[in-house]
């Protein structure tokens, strides 16, 4: 595991030695004032923002702003001309260059003193081991689907925190601040590991995606433009007789061409004007318009967020801070509460035990239920979409029965996984709690 | 939780040398690093895929707890995300016919809801000839928090309670509230032309 140079800490021992000679107690370090902390925190903290639009470039500012020395930003993204207006780290000349790069670049021109790095790059791309080596994870990603993705990586490289000199204030490390926003209205998160909820604990406070419209709208009466384009995505494009493509995939220039000609013609039969190319590809990808005021304030509430968990502050077991432009300024934090059926960050959701390859699927399942962590009552379970085992419903539990007198190394092999392998993850969930965890497997 | 952070940090020895490599090349010559290792479509943990296997999993065993009498098919025994529910409703217009509704659950749900056909023709405002079906909680007023349980009852109740304000099948509708007698007769005869297709019909 990295050992994170916020660890070992010889500014603040030198800053701790200058406040007494009971400093040196590790129990008085962690007394030390604030200012010696966020000094600490300043040059050691690491710092990794995900996503160089317009969050990500207004958080790395008021971040290299607050005196944080230690930036990584990472997007896969090169500069549109329509991100100028917003994203405020990049000029004209930069229109086709890589975010992260130019974001990189601009910081560290103005802060001299900051050191930054910029990784050309998706997240998905990085390795999850690169995540390790970082503090804070300020992500300001657009899609639900990245957030949880980069949610589930930072609990895969989780660490406890076991020096009381850590500058952060958390019990684990990294720490995810999410920040987002939509229209006028912006939000910041942050997820102490095991403390305050996950992505995956809140899922269902999500607002719901852009672009889902009533069927019968589309399908009887269109009356804009983009419910043509929806009607060609939701009843003509599951119609069509070739079924080898199934999803549409917004960046497929046949596709766009398919959906953009089916439009076309529904528009005109309707008499509707402005089915263009741009406007489909904005509704394939639900695009929301984005205001230059809005992410200034999410991204200085990320960098506000970092700085608190320095801090401490009145406001640490609020997690939750929103922010609402549309009817008025309304700015508050709030407290919420971890889900402990999370499948991310709930209790006991993951656990690891070893078995011979030998055993039997009915064995197994007597081991889940005494097992002294998951005590499944009747568990299911499910290998890759493959149900091993179970008990409810009806045609499953009748499909699955004779798995039973199986042995292990009979079930785990299949034609794409041809060879019985040392170790499988399996998902079980106790049929009574409708609790769902992790089992990683171990074959011997 | 310590227990899972310890196993990976046995198992990603390797990695954390990857990711010591890409940091150097990426810094010379500023491309994007390379793909990570992990083997394309087997879901792990760390996959969104993952997570919307667990939620149809612990959404399968819901149903089958609340539901037990509930007709469940799945074609295809190796993949649980697509099956076909089976629905009789008790009384109302369709009292003693089956409608076959087939759920493809994708790899990003509960965030998307599943893709639900029906598989038999029937004359309803609400559904139309190519199977295609109006309902809000499949589309406009899905929220993760519903859960396949929430949408077998509202297919149930499309069946029930038929609603010609927010029609699909403009013709039938109209017929629902202009000629109930009709419409029962149309949906009776829907069925007979049914029963000679429905030996050859295959599921998709």
């Amino acid at each position: 595991m990295h050992a994170s140079s916020a660890h070992s800490a010889p500014e603040l021992l030198a800053h701790a030695d200058d406040a007494g000679p009971a400093a040196l107690a590790p129990e008085a370090l962690t007394r030390c004032t604030t200012d010696v902390r966020m000094k600490h925190a300043k040059s050691n903290l690491q710092i990794l923002v995900v996503g160089a639009g317009a969050i990500g470039c207004e958080a790395l500012r008021a971040l290299a702003l607050c005196g944080f020395r230690n930036l990584v930003v990472l997007d896969r993204d090169t500069v549109a001309e329509s991100n100028l207006n917003r994203q405020t780290l990049y000029s004209s000349a930069d229109v086709g260059a890589s975010k992260a790069l130019r974001a990189a670049q601009a910081i560290k021109e103005r802060f001299p003193g900051c050191t930054i790095r910029g990784y050309w790059a998706s997240a998905e791309q990085m390795p999850v081991a690169f995540y390790r080596a970082f503090d804070v994870i300020v992500s300001g990603v657009d899609t639900v689907e990245a957030r949880r993705w980069l949610n589930t990586v930072v609990f895969h490289v989780v660490r406890p925190v076991t020096s009381p000199n850590c500058a952060v204030q958390s019990k684990y490390l990294p720490v995810l601040i999410d920040g987002g926003l939509e229209g006028l209205a912006g939000q910041v998160r942050t997820i102490r590991p095991y403390e305050t909820p996950c992505i995956e604990c809140i899922l269902d406070l999500f607002p719901d995606e852009a672009g889902r419209q009533p069927l019968c709208t589309i399908a009887g009466t269109p009356l804009r433009p983009e419910h043509c384009i929806h009607y060609a995505q939701a009843v003509l494009w599951p119609a069509r007789d070739d079924q080898a493509v199934r999803s549409i995939d917004p960046e497929n220039p046949e596709h766009l061409e398919w959906i953009y000609t089916r439009a076309q013609e529904r528009a005109a039969a309707f008499g509707i004007e402005g089915v263009t190319t741009a406007l489909v590809k904005a509704v394939l990808h639900r695009s929301v318009p984005a205001l230059a005021t809005t992410s200034a304030v999410t991204g200085a509430a990320c960098a506000l967020a970092v700085t608190r968990l320095v801090w401490g502050g009145s406001h640490a077991q609020c997690p939750w801070t929103s922010f609402h432009g549309s009817d008025g300024l309304y700015i508050d934090s709030i407290f919420i509460e971890r889900r402990l059926s999370c499948p991310v960050c709930g209790p006991g959701s993951a656990v690891a035990i070893s078995v011979s390859k030998n055993m039997l699927v009915k064995e197994l399942i007597e081991l889940l239920e005494r097992h002294p962590v998951l005590h499944c009552r009747s568990p299911t379970i499910v290998w890759d979409y493959r149900p091993v085992y179970m008990s409810v419903p009806q045609s499953l539990k009748a499909a699955t029965s004779p798995n039973l007198e199986r042995p292990l190394s009979d079930i785990f092999i299949s034609d794409s996984h041809p060879k019985v392998p040392d170790q499988v993850v399996l998902s079980v969930t106790d049929t009574d709690t409708r609790t769902c965890k992790t089992l990683h497997l171990f074959l011997t | 939780m310590l227990r899972l952070a310890e196993w990976k940090d046995a198992q990603t020895t390797d990695d954390a040398d990857k990711s010591d490599e890409v940091r150097s090349t990426s810094q010379l010559a500023s491309t994007p690093p390379q793909p990570s290792s992990q083997v394309a479509g087997v879901p792990t943990p760390a996959s969104l895929r993952w997570l919307s296997q667990q939620r149809l999993q612990q959404d399968l065993t819901e149903l089958g707890v609340t539901a037990p009498e509930l007709e469940l098919q799945f074609p295809d025994l190796s993949d649980i995300s697509r099956f076909i529910v089976t629905l009789s409703p008790a009384e109302g217009w369709y009292k003693g016919l089956c409608f076959r509704f087939a759920f493809t659950v994708l790899e990003t749900y509960p965030f998307e809801p599943p893709l639900v056909r029906c598989l038999d023709a029937v004359w309803h405002p609400n559904l139309d000839e190519h199977g295609a079906v109006c309902l809000s909680i499949l589309r406009e007023d899905w929220r993760p928090v519903y859960t396949l349980v929430s949408l077998v009852q509202g297919l149930l109740h499309l069946l029930l309670e038929p609603n010609p304000n927010d029609a699909l099948n403009a013709a039938a509708a109209e017929m629902l509230v202009q000629d109930p007698a009709a419409f029962q007769a149309r949906v009776h005869q829907q069925v007979r032309e049914r029963q000679y297709h429905f030996e050859n019909a295959a599921p998709p």
